[in-house]
């Protein structure tokens, strides 16, 4: 057997410095060494229970030619982690075995309740050929804050990318050689006891898929239109809107086709009487202006309403600009009559979503929807031709650091 | 043949572009049914009260598959099993999911009846269009029902204790990760052997905690898509710790009392005008599922014209007010599962007071014992011992 399939025990992952549980850490996390006190497979699975299944000749797919082709979400990797739980057991081991279909009762708590929730975080092969993974901690810190909200069972963040970590290893050929694609990856916990009544999940699955995608942008930056209606909403408090939970997407489907119709590409989710901005697409959303006390101000809403994916992008983007120190850079709420007045008086520069799969994706037209007149008016916002350039240096720096070009401290971690 | 009422889709804003005409069937055909029989018997516990909700599934289901290019496939009646589906199945991750819950009873006389079922597949063709699932004919999809009964007919229990609970389902299969229109689906429906959901002696206890909310103008609450229960599982773990058995519903910042646990709610009470009232809170707002419990209810109500009977909404704090000052004389919910049950007991967390302030509701001891004889005569319909044929589905043995 190649040493890369052979089971590793869990390194240690000193180099994970506490900056990041204390930026995942709005979020509530467990101090490690409690976790790490004693195996007990009620509370996580562990890395060195992995058992791989290795794929026959026969189950291997042939790679794609050209990866900067691929459409988001249509190829997907050889292999598949696996892992289940039940309420009396705890978590079963770990395993990776060829990618194929899962067998679901057709009473799955999944089916009927929603009872699912995933990530999304990617791999990338760096001009140095390394596969890094990109602050894969937050994403897992976010996925434990979800589980526990939709009442699925928690596990540890370092086992978990101990598990990822192997699965990269087994797929690494499927890890695109270029700087313009990557591999997507996508974990998933969803609950499938065979009971109708709508209660806590008694047993569960986690697994894990991957796929390459390519180049987001294939022909330079495309701005996007927005649909903003306020007839339509993404989440309200009390809600879950700041969990990845499945059932904050299915809503979405058809006020995306609505927006389709007005030939819109993505909403821009609004709330409230005042029509606060919350999020555009399935992206966070930000803002770089002069502000009314004329300061230039990079401006995103603030997380503790509750409205708001807590995005991985998100949190970079602001830990990069206050960092660079170069404008003034705030969480706050911010509606769309500021939006209009900032337009108007054409301090407005750039706005544009921030997420996983795009990294940044401008904004260039919002098609606004009058509640007081009902009737729509077309917002044209000049983030191309801004000449401040602050979404671009976002974009190039984030893409230097995810493929190696640049090392910043403890965002990356190597496989 | 029963006759299917025809009753209109509810209105809600669906622009031309959104309605497709691509598919080359509009809905799948109780004509293309092939029946594979099961060689297997599920095992029933002996007694019904046993039997708890929704653990013991019968023999068969219908499994029907839709794709965009070829429209419905042939419907199968298979014997009960797991699905396969794709990792990247959308159902999996953007809970692209919808259901219905109806019953089917064994009646004192032998016939089996299904309760008002065309409007539980009105209901859900509106919740497959909200999301962008594929539609289908009502009195198609009655007729396999049917058909699935029939061929599980021998499981139902011979008692007026349990009933066969239907669950048709409809998800999409589709195995792109991209969020959007699914361009497969899958409709399917199987049974289980119901006991019954409450004890029913005791009065259920709610928790009313206003930072907990099910469902917002601009959403899906109307609709029964899977997406509106995920997040009620957590605040039903809160409510039995508070010592509750479901959450009540608010919404708004006026607290809107909506729904409780997956049932819709009503009170009869003393109005501010001093007129006995039946009151629930009305669907207008989107916030809550019209449930087919809940029109049934309304229509008795009205019919035997005891008292006002109005849909209105009303908040938590008119509630706490009329409870105080004893005008609530009766609360209770209404759903399939539950049918008419009697609530006892609320407890409100009051925010603006800092207070847990637990609201007795002297329902059981009410004079008018209004929710029990509902209970009895929706029961006595389920069960064939009063005819009430337009809200009984009889299935030809």
């Amino acid at each position: 057997m190649p040493a890369i399939l052979s089971r590793v025990a869990p390194r240690s992952f000193n180099y994970v410095g506490s900056r990041f549980l204390a930026s995942a850490a709005r979020l509530e996390t467990v101090p490690r060494e409690e976790i790490h006190k004693e195996y007990d497979r009620k509370k996580t699975f562990y890395h060195r229970d992995l058992e791989i299944q290795l794929a026959g000749p026969g189950q291997l797919k042939t790679k794609p030619l050209d990866p900067t082709k691929l459409k988001f979400g249509h190829t997907y990797a050889d292999y598949m982690m696996t892992c289940d739980w039940s309420q009396d057991h705890g978590w079963h081991h770990p395993k990776i075995e060829p990618i194929g279909e899962l067998k679901i009762h057709p009473g799955a708590k999944v089916l009927h309740y929603a009872s699912e929730l995933f990530e999304g975080m990617k791999a990338y092969r760096g001009v140095d050929n390394k596969i890094r993974m990109f602050r894969p901690e937050m994403n897992m810190a976010r996925m434990k804050r979800t589980a526990i909200r939709a009442a699925l069972p928690d596990f540890d963040c370092e086992e978990m990318i101990g598990v990822l970590t192997e699965l990269l290893r087994l797929d690494q050929e499927w890890v695109p050689n270029s700087d313009v694609c990557s591999l997507y990856m996508r974990p998933t916990l969803i609950g499938t006891d065979p009971t109708l009544g709508v209660g806590c999940a008694t047993e569960a699955k986690m697994f894990v898929i991957t796929g390459p995608v390519g180049a987001y942008y294939s022909t330079g930056f495309q701005p996007v239109s927005l649909l903003a209606d306020s007839r339509f909403i993404r989440a309200f408090p009390g809600g879950v809107g700041a969990y990845k939970m499945g059932c904050n997407y299915a809503p979405t489907i058809w006020v995306g086709k609505e927006a389709a119709s007005k030939n819109c590409q993505q909403v821009l989710w609004l709330y409230g009487e005042n029509e606060d901005l919350t999020e555009v697409g399935t992206m966070n959303i930000f803002l770089f202006w002069k502000n009314e006390e004329g300061d230039m101000e990079l401006i995103t809403p603030p997380l503790h309403r509750g409205l708001i994916l807590p995005g991985v992008t998100r949190d970079s983007l602001l830990e990069l600009g206050r960092e660079w120190g170069e404008y003034k850079v705030t969480e706050r709420t911010l509606n769309m009559q500021e939006v209009k007045k900032a337009l108007a008086e054409k301090r407005l520069y750039e706005m544009f979503g921030s997420g996983t799969a795009c990294v940044v994706s401008p904004v260039g037209k919002i098609l606004y929807h009058n509640k007081i007149t009902d009737e729509y008016e077309e917002l044209h916002i000049p983030t191309m031709a801004s000449k401040y350039g602050v979404m671009q240096k976002f974009y190039n720096t984030i893409n230097d650091i995810q493929y190696g070009r640049i090392i910043k401290d403890g965002w990356m971690r190597d496989i | 043949m029963q006759k299917i009422s025809s009753i209109s889709l509810a209105r809600f804003p669906i622009s031309n572009a959104c309605s497709s005409t691509r598919r080359t069937h509009s809905s799948f055909q109780y004509a293309n049914l092939t029946v594979e029989k099961s060689t297997k018997k599920q095992r029933l516990p002996s007694d019904p009260d046993k039997l708890g909700f929704g653990r013991y599934f019968s023999n068969h289901m219908i499994d029907i598959d839709w794709d965009v290019k070829d429209g419905w496939f042939a419907p199968k009646i298979r014997p009960f099993q797991n699905f396969s589906i794709h990792p990247a199945s959308k159902v999996l991750h953007y809970a692209q999911e919808i259901f219905e819950g109806l019953k089917a009873y064994y009646g004192v006389d032998g016939k089996i009846r299904v309760f008002r079922p065309e409007l539980n597949m009105e209901r859900m063709r509106r919740s497959a269009r909200r999301a962008t699932l594929p539609d289908f004919n009502t009195r198609e999809a009655l007729l396999l029902m049917d058909e699935l009964i029939r061929t599980d007919a021998d499981m139902i229990p011979k008692t007026d204790q349990a009933s066969l609970y239907i669950r048709p389902m409809m998800f999409a299969t589709d195995q792109h990760l991209g969020i959007g229109e699914s361009m497969q689906a899958k409709w399917a429906c199987f049974t289980a052997i119901t006991g019954s959901y409450f004890d029913y002696e005791r009065g259920i206890r709610l928790l009313a905690d206003p930072e907990m909310v099910r469902s917002w103008k601009g959403g899906v609450g109307q609709y029964k898509m899977g997406c509106n229960y995920a997040p009620t599982i957590f605040v039903g773990k809160m409510a039995a710790m508070h010592g509750c058995d479901q959450a009540m519903w608010l919404s708004g910042d006026n607290r809107m009392v909506t729904e409780a646990g997956a049932m819709n709610l009503f009170m009869l009470w003393t109005n501010e005008d001093n007129e006995l009232e039946l009151i629930t809170p009305s669907t207008e707002s989107g916030l809550l599922l019209p449930g087919i419990t809940r029109q049934s209810v309304l229509e008795l109500a009205r019919e035997w014209n005891l008292m006002k009977v109005s849909e209105a909404n009303f908040t938590m704090c008119d509630l706490a007010k009329a409870i105080r000052e004893h005008r609530v004389h009766e609360f209770f919910v209404s759903g399939t599962a539950a049918n008419v049950g009697p609530v006892s007991e609320i407890l409100h967390c009051d925010k603006e007071r800092g207070i847990m302030e637990k609201l007795l509701i002297p329902t059981m001891n009410s004079k008018m014992q209004l929710y029990k004889r509902l209970h009895t005569t929706l029961s006595d319909i389920h069960y064939g011992r009063i005819e009430k044929p337009e809200w009984q589905r009889v299935v030809e043995l």
